[in-house]
């Protein structure tokens, strides 16, 4: 089974990937004017990562779950047989599992690579200055990346995909800044 | 005990597996020589399949549990020929007219 041959598995991904990547945003633009020390804006990144990771991993379980189980009860009262043992019950299984680690593993990913520059400024190896800028990038270009990927299953054009993806991004770094500002 | 030469099952199974997997999957059991998959009636979950399969020595207890782990139901055993050779059903001459 191709780790995206499932729309489901796609969304889930796309849809995580995003929201990982949305908190790192939040948590970069979050201590962008305060002098916050980069060790603290890593782990309260990693805090957050962990905690959207499980959510993801449990949620989408149960929910797949029960979703997979009222499809398999479905199947067999139209075949009239029990689908215990099947290559049918293996595979809504596997959806599970695979569905669930996409969901967990989408967000986790999405935010806590942007903010491995954090973690370098902290070593020493790179300023603040320079680990926030490219901190920002690197969320931006996941952003970026995000967009030609669904663009590339719908058959758009990618840029205007890409471009309604970083919108979002920069939006909330506007608003998040403003609010910086103001309080 | 007799070879089952030919059988021909009708079958109800999922969507999924196509019946390209399923007659290749068949198509290798022992004792089989080719396998003819033919749909007759499609809904939205789920097909209603003829399955015909010829070979020298037809492991029919194989060609069962085969199809139950494909989670494919044999509504009826429409044909069987066993023996030495490929018996064809005889037309009488009430069914010629």
């Amino acid at each position: 089974m191709g780790l995206f041959s499932d729309p489901v598995a796609r969304r889930y991904f796309v849809m995580n990937t995003y929201d990982g990547v949305m908190t790192a945003l939040g948590i970069i633009f979050g201590t962008f004017l305060g002098n916050v020390p980069p060790a603290t804006v890593f782990k309260a990144g990693l805090g957050a990562s962990i905690a959207i990771m499980i959510s993801g991993l449990w949620g989408a379980y149960m929910a797949e779950r029960a979703e997979r189980l009222a499809e398999k009860k479905e199947m067999e009262k139209l075949l009239l047989k029990p689908l215990d043992g099947t290559t049918v019950e293996e595979k809504l299984r596997e959806r599970v599992l695979l569905n669930a680690l996409i969901d967990g593993l989408s967000p986790f990913l999405g935010s806590l690579l942007p903010l491995f520059p954090f973690l370098l400024a902290d070593s020493g190896i790179i300023g603040i200055t320079l680990a926030r800028i490219s901190s920002v990038i690197m969320a931006l270009l996941i952003l970026i990346f995000l967009g030609v990927f669904l663009a590339k299953i719908s058959g758009e054009k990618p840029l205007k995909r890409a471009l309604i993806f970083l919108t979002g991004g920069l939006l909330t770094g506007a608003i998040v800044i403003a609010l910086e500002v103001l309080f | 005990m007799a070879r089952i030469l030919r059988l021909v099952l009708d079958v109800v199974k999922l969507l999924e597996p196509s019946i390209i997997e399923i007659a290749e999957k068949l198509a290798e059991l022992p004792g089989v020589d080719g396998v003819n998959i033919g749909v007759i009636e499609i809904d939205k979950k789920v097909e209603n399949v003829r399955i015909t399969i010829e070979g020298q020595d037809i492991p029919v207890e194989k060609v069962f549990s085969l199809l139950d782990k494909f989670g494919a139901a044999v509504h009826s055993i429409d044909e069987v020929i066993a023996g030495k050779r490929l018996v064809e059903h005889a037309i009488t001459l009430e069914e010629e007219v």
